[in-house]
């Protein structure tokens, strides 16, 4: 017989052995990272819903709410919830794809300049910068995968100092490798920049409130020159002015390369839709609601300030509020549930359509200029005093179609650092309201003692970190039950 | 036969033999004992045989008869007529590339006749076998045109557990494809002795089928048919509207959550009573329609039938038909040479259950709101769901058993031809060769419509998929047989490769424009992916069977698989096997023993392989089938996404096996029992990975050694003799699974449900055990609750496991297991006069089943319908229940995966009761002059009565659709419910 058939070339799939070695095969196995990004797992649904449950940006919509995603909301979860295990699963998977990159950083001999191998290597340092600086600040120390598996063992966790040594060594090694966001153009536009590297770096410090370090990674982005607030809020959370100035960086979805990806999205196949619209949408499923704490922080004149903040308006839509171009009201009959409380309006696609669907295309901005000169402000405030952090709040404020007077105010006094502290949380609230950012301002205020009051209720110590999932310390050798976080 | 010097003493007898009912008996053998003198009778049951003497003796034999000797005597004209034998030994059973008389077999081997198949109306031959055969588990999905799930002598991997089907002589796929009413019979080889030819793919079991081939005589042509009316034989209670909303109020006041406006006026729908399981199940058709024709000549047999059988699901939705055509045919050219061929061809068209979600239709039955109307004309698509001032999202099963289609359409042709020469006296050289080939397509469409907020799609989804799948066998046979004084020597050698290549072909598309095109014409959004896979096997296989006297048995074989599935170093695997049998009966010693007419021991020791893994796993891969856009491009991604495992290798099941026949009274009463030990090595196994390794795709390795011990017991007795004729046969089964070790320390978690693994699988306990937290009571109020922080009184209080004062992981244990502690099957059959009746009990006894059903009836953990088991739910004022209190969002984890859901599953059930009247020969002559040789007419119910404490609407629960079927077995998630069957039929033979 003849046995040639015994050693098969799988007709579907190409071998490692001769990948890797173009340009192209090279950009192709970072563009694999960025893609996990789009899984259901993170950006495309489980990632909005963790950050703002754990926050206090949202109230539940109404019974329809999932009741694995009602009890973070309640505080009443452990680790076998599948919103705790999505998000830790959806970053490992970027983290994976990462270090193939990595790893195989000198094996692309043809198509290549030096340049794009630098240019590929420090977005996958990003990327894996990012999903190690998720992973730090909600879980604490992790397991730290560095390079791809090749058997079936998992690692130990690492400390929590290490892990954000982590985060700190790979977006360092990013910052000196990728270029400026005006480099992109054309089909590349939404790749990683230095801007965005250095904002995530910067977040972290913020996080851990190391004040000096944070500083000179943002001066620098303030310096580049890269970026400015647009005149127009809305630009920021709309499908037409994408990748916009304002923005450090985003996760891409378009609606042009049909549905696939709503559902069970995993990072495979043409999957580059988003859930946001129909999971929020005041005419769809209003799974969540904006925060009755929330609705009441933006300053009105009804409660003391000089001017409606018209941020109030942009983010939320109210009953009467105009929707799908103009040519439709919200009323007591199409919005679902709870109508006193206002609904989401940020990231929704009936500004310009009839009815939301589980296909939005409106990319997730996870960085932009606003959040970087509040960061600035908070810095300043922090190791220099409120007079240095009042031009970079004032800035936020003074945009074209926002134009709210300049701290101080009646409310909002500047004279004290401790003051300035609370301009600052209130502007971060209201400016980045339902950006799935509060939910982390919340942990480290908290850590550094900077609230007045505990913002969520039913919160409690042990959520101080999550807990690891069930199906990690199951499956890992290297974990057992006494490695899960207090509480759990 | 001629002899060259014919004397004059020599003497020519002739003759017919005759069956008792007056039939001849063509194909008998006539011989003169201690001679090689020899005839066979023609069609009409004649002979003419040359006899030394009038002093010779004459012996007649024919399979099926008891031989008869007659001494010539005066006689020149000698008519006889044989009685039927009772016993079995002289059947021939089918094995591995050939027969063998039972009484010499000595390995383990089950079979089931096509009076069985037939008696029980059944859509598939995996069907046929369920109950008949000791330790064949075989667990009916109750939809249409589904796979029944066969397990033979336990699980033995945590892979695939799915026999080896062979039909005709080929391996083969696609059961569903053939029609039950073409078998001869069914062989299920269970130990090594009998499967071990099968090399790698027989670990699993083998199950051998034989196609009917027509008999010597004139043409006979039978017409058999049947129609019934399935039913579901039980429904659940649940919520009227006023219970519904007094449940909805307290659940959603309990956890501070806004009670929905529709509840505080239903509006609209203020008269709507919906029953939604009345709306779900109906009275669906079932019918069968077979016509072949049959017969030989000298030199040739045939057998050419056409068949159609259909069955509607008993829920709305789902359907399956199958019209099978079959040619069968044999040829002997001359004395040495011999052809044949077996052809199937047929066409089937399944409807399959809409699967939205990942939730099965009953889920969506027990869910939906009773007060929305099933249909609605002024919504897009006519049908109404539920909207968010319902604050309920239930889908409307109705509407998904309506609108949402997923029709697979496959077209089978299977076949064999053979060639088979003799060489030399007893020594045979046969050429086969078996084509197995599917085509088929998929096409699953959803048209536009709005039901409801959360039911509704904007544009038409249309997906098509064909798929194509062909295997050639080619396979060289020699075979030598000796008989040397006393001793009888078989030989078998043979080489043989089968290819299996399948590809698919898939394109998908939207169309926002209209539900009246659904071809992928102006469509928008297409996608299209293809894909093909290849698997290559090579064998060389030897057997040899030896006897003496009938008296002492041997047998040994050995085949040598080389698979494209395995790694470089590990291609090729050897799998033997030996056995022996004695036949104490035919010892001289026994001959005293009168009673006893059949007494045999046999062993056999041996290895078998699975090779169930997909193909090409070994291999490391790049899967380029990541997508991401960049400023409104499509960019490609490529990644590794799982480990490859380059030492992959077979994996190996050590087969024990001892057994013991019996046979008492010229084998009225037959007895056989079985022992068995099976041990499975290198086990197969998706080695469960850590989420951080970053993995989509689970690592396949061999780790891990399985046991499957356990016992049979086959008994029948059977009174063949007078006006009324009885037999009762009945069979039971023992299995014990157990997990030996898992080799790389990991354990493996099963199906997961709302976060929690259902099923567990770890070193000293049989595979997939439901695995959660054991309910201890109910907290009561004042008690404390410390253990479970979130707890409140009315929640459930979980048992402390471990002793350390907190509930959580560590407190998860063993709550039962899906496999029964043994399964067995009682058939009991009469006949009267003209009267028949038949009776078939069948059962499993100590399964557990998880039903995840419950949790959707009674879980309360969101606002849906429930059953009326949750108005016993814990109030204040109503705390002395097991039933904790109603609270959204289930902060205590009430519903988690516990003992509160699992449920003994054992049941016994009346499968089927038939009874059957003859139309009497004379009366036949009488209307029919002749053309009709044979009427019957029939009445028959399945599932009249099953006896069981299972809560579900059936304890029979194949694997749901997308579940691991080794993992997720047992696990009730509302599958599709077995009907109860009223059917009339009629046979008739021209």
């Amino acid at each position: 017989c003849n046995e040639e058939k015994l050693n098969p070339v799988n007709p579907n799939e190409l071998s490692t052995e001769t990948f890797y070695k173009t340009g192209p095969q090279y950009v192709a196995a970072v563009n694999a990272a960025y893609a996990a990004l789009q899984a259901n797992d993170l950006y495309n649904r489980e990632y909005f819903f963790i950050q703002d449950l754990l926050s206090d940006d949202v109230a539940s919509g109404g019974a329809q709410l999932e009741a694995h995603r009602a009890r973070v909301l309640n505080h009443v979860f452990d680790g076998s919830n599948s919103l705790v295990l999505a998000n830790w699963r959806g970053w490992y998977r970027v983290i994976q794809r990462a270090n193939l990159v990595i790893a195989n950083v000198d094996q692309p001999q043809e198509d290549i300049s030096e340049n794009l191998r630098d240019r590929v290597l420090g977005e996958a340092y990003f990327l894996r910068g990012l999903a190690y600086y998720e992973l730090s600040t909600l879980w604490g120390g992790v397991p730290l995968m560095t390079v791809s598996a090749t058997g079936p063992d998992g690692a130990p966790r690492a400390s929590q100092e290490d892990s954000y040594q982590q985060v700190i060594d790979d977006l360092t090694a990013a910052i000196g490798l990728l270029p400026p966001k005006s480099t992109y153009s054309g089909a590349d536009v939404g790749r990683a920049s230095i801007g965005a590297a250095q904002a995530v770096l910067a977040k972290l410090h913020l996080f851990r409130g190391d004040f000096a370090a944070a500083k000179p990674l943002l001066q620098a982005i303030i310096d580049s020159g890269e970026y400015r607030l647009v005149d127009r809020y809305l630009d920021n959370f709309e499908e037409e002015n994408e990748n916009n100035a304002e923005s450090l960086w985003e996760v891409q979805f378009s609606e042009d390369f049909g549905t696939d990806g709503g559902w069970n999205a995993d990072g495979n196949g043409i999957a580059e839709v988003t859930f946001r619209g129909q999971e929020y949408g005041p005419t769809a499923w209003r799974n969540i609601i904006p925060n009755p704490t929330l609705v009441a922080e933006f300053e009105q004149e009804s409660n003391g300030a000089e001017k409606d903040d018209p941020r109030y308006g942009y983010t939320l839509y109210s009953l009467g509020d105009t929707f799908n171009n103009g040519e439709s009201v919200l009323s007591e009959d199409n919005v679902q549930g709870n109508t006193s409380v206002p609904s989401w309006r940020k990231y929704q696609m009936i500004y310009k359509r009839e009815a939301e669907n589980t296909q939005s295309g409106i990319n997730f901005r996870v960085i932009r200029y606003a959040d970087v000169l509040l960061m600035m402000a908070e810095v300043e405030n922090e190791t220099s005093g409120p007079a240095s952090a009042l031009p970079y709040i004032n800035q936020v404020r003074a945009r074209a179609d926002v134009a709210m007077p300049p701290y101080p105010t009646a409310q909002y006094p500047t004279g004290t650092q401790e003051e300035m502290r609370r301009a600052i949380q209130h502007e971060r609230r209201v400016e980045l309201a339902g950006e799935q950012i509060r939910n982390r301002d919340i942990r480290r205020w908290r850590r550094m003692g900077y609230l007045e009051n505990e913002p969520i209720p039913v919160y409690s110590d042990r959520y101080d970190l999550l807990p690891i999932p069930l199906s990690e310390i199951d499956n890992n050798s290297a974990l057992t039950n006494e490695d899960q976080n207090p509480g759990f | 036969c001629f002899s060259g010097n014919v004397s004059a003493q020599d003497l020519i007898i002739t003759g017919t033999v005759r069956a008792p009912t007056g039939e001849p008996l063509p194909g008998a053998n006539v011989s003169v004992r201690g001679t090689t003198q020899g005839s066979i009778t023609n069609l009409d049951g004649e002979f003419s045989i040359e006899v030394p003497s009038r002093e010779s003796l004459l012996v007649f034999s024919f399979i099926g008869y008891a031989s008869h000797e007659m001494k010539v005597g005066n006689q020149t004209t000698i008519n006889v007529v044989l009685e039927e034998n009772l016993s079995a030994l002289n059947e021939v059973v089918v094995v591995g590339y050939g027969s063998q008389e039972r009484a010499k077999v000595t390995g383990a081997i089950s079979s089931v006749s096509a009076e069985e198949i037939r008696e029980l109306p059944v859509p598939n031959l995996a069907s046929a076998m369920q109950g008949r055969a000791a330790n064949v588990s075989v667990t009916n999905a109750g939809a249409p045109g589904a796979d029944p799930v066969v397990r033979i002598r336990g699980i033995g991997t945590v892979g695939n557990n799915d026999p080896l089907y062979v039909i005709d002589g080929m391996p083969a796929s696609g059961l569903n494809q053939i029609n039950p009413a073409d078998i001869e019979s069914i062989e299920v080889l269970k130990d090594a002795s009998t499967a071990a030819i099968y090399g790698s793919r027989a670990a699993n079991g083998v199950v051998l089928v034989t196609t009917k081939k027509g008999n010597k005589g004139k043409p006979k042509v039978s017409l058999d048919a049947y129609y019934g009316v399935q039913n579901a034989w039980k429904t659940l209670d649940l919520l009227n509207v006023d219970q519904y909303l007094d449940f909805g109020r307290e659940l959603l006041t309990n956890s501070g959550d806004d009670i929905p406006q529709r509840f505080n006026d239903l509006g609209e729908f203020a008269n709507v009573r919906t029953d939604w399981q009345d709306e779900m199940f109906q009275s669906a058709p079932i019918q069968d329609y077979n016509v072949s024709v049959s017969g030989g000549g000298e030199s040739s047999l045939y057998n050419i039938s056409m068949g159609y059988f259909a069955q509607d699901g008993i829920m709305k939705g789902v359907d399956f038909e199958r019209v099978s055509f079959r040619a069968n045919t044999q040829f002997d050219l001359g004395d040495r040479v011999s052809v044949g061929q077996t052809l199937t061809v047929s066409y089937t068209n399944r409807n399959d259950e809409p699967f939205s979600g990942g939730r099965s239709q009953m889920e969506h039955m027990v869910k939906m709101v009773p007060y929305i109307p099933v249909r609605d004309p002024s919504r897009q698509g006519g049908f109404r769901a539920t909207d968010t001032e319902d604050g309920s999202d239930p889908e409307n099963p109705v509407l998904n058993a309506a609108l949402k289609q997923d029709r697979y359409q496959d077209f089978k042709i299977l076949g064999s031809a053979y060639i088979d020469v003799k060489i030399l006296e007893g020594f045979h050289y046969k050429f086969m060769t078996g084509l197995d080939i599917t085509t088929g397509q998929r096409n699953e469409y959803t048209p536009m419509f709005n039901a409801g907020d959360f039911m509704f799609q904007v544009f038409a989804a249309i997906s098509q998929t064909r798929n194509s799948y062909v295997s050639p066998l080619f396979s060289n046979q020699f075979s030598y047989n000796k008989d040397f004084g006393g001793h009888h020597l078989d030989l078998l050698g043979v080489i043989e490769k089968q290819t299996f290549i399948s590809s698919s072909l898939t394109g998908s598309g939207q169309n926002e424009l209209t539900n009246d095109v659904r071809e992928l014409q102006g469509v928008q959004n297409q996608v299209t992916t293809s894909e093909k896979t290849e698997y290559g096997l090579i064998s060389y296989v030897g057997r040899v069977n030896y006897d003496y006297k009938q008296r002492y048995l041997l047998s040994a074989s050995i085949r040598r698989d080389g698979g494209s599935r395995f790694g470089p170093d590990n291609k090729w695997g050897i799998f033997p096997s030996v056995s022996a049998g004695w036949r104490i009966s035919e010892e001289g010693f026994m001959q005293s023993a009168g009673a006893i007419s059949d007494l045999k021991l046999r062993a056999s020791y041996g290895e078998t392989g699975n090779d169930r893994i997909g193909d090409y796993v070994y291999q490391a891969t790049i899967n380029s089938n990541m997508f991401y856009n960049f400023n409104g491009t499509l960019a490609g991604g490529s990644t590794i996404n799982a480990l490859a495992n380059e030492d992959l290798k077979w994996e190996t099941t050590i087969m024990k096996n001892i057994g013991l026949d019996l046979g008492i009274l010229n084998d009225q009463i037959t007895f056989t029992a079985e022992w068995f030990d099976n041990k499975t090595e290198d086990m197969i196994l998706g080695v469960p990975v850590p989420p951080s390794l970053g993995f989509d795709v689970a690592p396949v390795a061999n780790v891990g050694t399985v046991r499957n011990r356990g016992m049979e017991f086959t008994a029948g007795y059977q009174k063949k003799t007078g006006s009324f004729q009885f037999g009762v046969n009945g069979n039971i089964g023992f299995v014990n699974n157990e997990l030996i070790s898992l080799g790389s320390g990991n354990s493996i978690f099963g199906p997961a449900f709302q976060g929690d693994p259902m099923t567990y699988t770890e070193e000293g306990k049989p595979i997939a055990y439901f695995y959660g937290w054991e309910v201890e009571g109910i907290f009561q109020t004042g008690e404390d609750t410390s253990q479970q922080p979130n707890a409140q009184a009315g929640d459930i209080k979980f048992k402390d496991i471990n002793g350390d004062g907190v509930i959580g992981a560590d407190d998860r244990t063993n709550l039962g297991h899906y496999m029964p502690d043994f399964t067995y099957g009682l058939n009991f059959n009469a006949n009267f006069k003209n009267f028949d009746l038949s009776l078939f009990l069948q059962g499993v006894q100590g399964n557990e089943i998880y039903s995840n059903i419950r949790f959707h009836t009674e879980g309360m953990s969101r606002l849906f319908n429930a059953s009326t088991v949750v108005l016993d739910r814990w109030t204040p004022n109503n705390t002395q229940t097991d039933v904790p209190r109603a609270v959204s969002g289930d902060p205590n984890g009430n519903a988690r995966a516990s003992s509160r859901w699992v449920e003994d599953g054992s049941y016994a059930r009346l499968k089927n009761l038939s009874l059957g009247y003859t139309v009497p020969d004379a009366f036949l002559q009488s209307i029919a002059k002749n053309s009709i040789s044979n009427l019957r007419i029939y009445v028959s119910a399945q599932n009249l009565f099953t006896i069981t404490d299972y809560s579900g609407y059936d304890p029979e629960i194949a694997v749901r659709t997308e579940i691991d079927q080794s993992l997720g077995m047992g696990i009730d998630f509302g599958q599709f419910p077995a009907a109860r069957t009223f059917l009339g039929g009629i046979q008739l033979t021209f």
